[in-house]
């Protein structure tokens, strides 16, 4: 039926497997959404596994770059039905080969999300979705968050987010137009 | 319980700013987070003062503050991170109980301890352990 969103099987992207050489971003909120005392950011918290997850949310970087994940966060609907507030989060990367060197991580496995052709609003499509499968592991939880700390100007990926501000404004407006609520989704650079 | 206002005062003011915890709504980070279980942050409060105390007051030892913060899935962590350890316990439900998960190491993965025990009482191997978050 015209106007409807094309259905799309359990995912129309093929999984592919993580090269370590390659790198997966982690999406963390402002630090103001945990109180307003100093304290250590990240932290172990914002590794944990949310209920029914299985794996920590990552992007892989053949799929997205920096600018994209802020597009992602601020084409989805929060739970109160309003687009997220992209603009004090934080992202940070990691190689996929360190990660898989922690004991206590089964695997980094690419899981793309299909969500329809187009995507319905506030739930875009995400080909670069990945989990980081581990079972909400203390050690593993410790770890993430003290490399991003220890290591901050390799992880933490710095992006001028207000110059995002008007495309993000107009993707808003078109919302199942956007790349990520098509089905046409290249790889990044020269990496595909 | 007793007030040891001057040799925990740190561990309380943590506690006391601790207390936006209980009000942080369902999806507190836009990213799907459960809000935090009232009872557990009590039992985890608990457990905290607990060790504290016990420390103090059975080993003359004063430990950090650990900061104290929430988790996605609605449990409560307790972080320490000191010169020379780093621990992690995280307070949750399992089943009818209250469970505290451990992981703590002397940095560089010496020493480590991992496990879990009853968030209702003080277990000595966990006690013994946590000296080394000594203030």
């Amino acid at each position: 039926m015209d106007g409807e969103p094309q259905k799309v099987g359990p995912c129309m992207w093929p999984i592919e497997e993580i090269p370590h050489s390659d790198q997966v971003y982690r999406q963390v909120p402002p630090p103001d959404r945990i109180g307003k005392k100093s304290r250590r950011y990240p932290n172990e918290g914002h590794f944990s596994l949310a209920a029914e997850e299985k794996g920590l949310s990552v992007n892989w970087d053949k799929y997205v770059t920096v600018k994209s994940v802020f597009e992602l966060i601020s084409l989805r609907l929060n739970k109160k039905g309003n687009f997220t507030d992209y603009s004090g989060f934080k992202i940070y990367k990691f190689p996929v080969g360190l990660i898989k060197t922690f004991d206590r991580i089964a695997d980094v496995e690419h899981d793309p999300v299909c969500k329809g052709n187009p995507a319905p609003p506030g739930t875009p499509n995400n080909r670069a979705h990945s989990l980081v499968l581990h079972d909400d592991d203390l050690e593993i939880r410790v770890k993430l968050s003290e490399y991003c700390r220890d290591n901050h100007s390799e992880s933490h990926c710095d992006f001028p987010i207000s110059t995002l501000e008007n495309e993000i404004n107009e993707m808003r407006e078109n919302v199942t137009s956007t790349i990520y609520h098509q089905c046409k989704w290249p790889a990044v650079g020269d990496k595909g | 319980m007793e007030n040891y206002t001057v040799e925990l005062q740190h561990i309380y003011e943590e506690i006391e700013h601790s207390k936006y915890l209980k009000d942080l709504p369902e999806d507190w980070d836009e990213q799907g987070a459960a809000a935090i279980d009232e009872a557990l942050y009590e039992v985890s409060i608990g457990f905290l003062l607990k060790y504290a105390e016990y420390l103090l007051t059975e080993k003359h030892i004063i430990i950090e503050s650990p900061e104290i913060n929430p988790t996605r899935n609605g449990s409560v962590d307790l972080s320490w991170s000191t010169d020379n350890a780093r621990m992690l316990i995280n307070i949750r439900r399992k089943g009818g109980e209250m469970i505290a998960y451990y992981y703590g190491d002397l940095r560089d993965d010496k020493d480590v301890v991992k496990g879990s025990v009853s968030a209702n009482k003080i277990t000595d191997s966990l006690a013994v352990w946590m000296e080394n978050l000594r203030k």
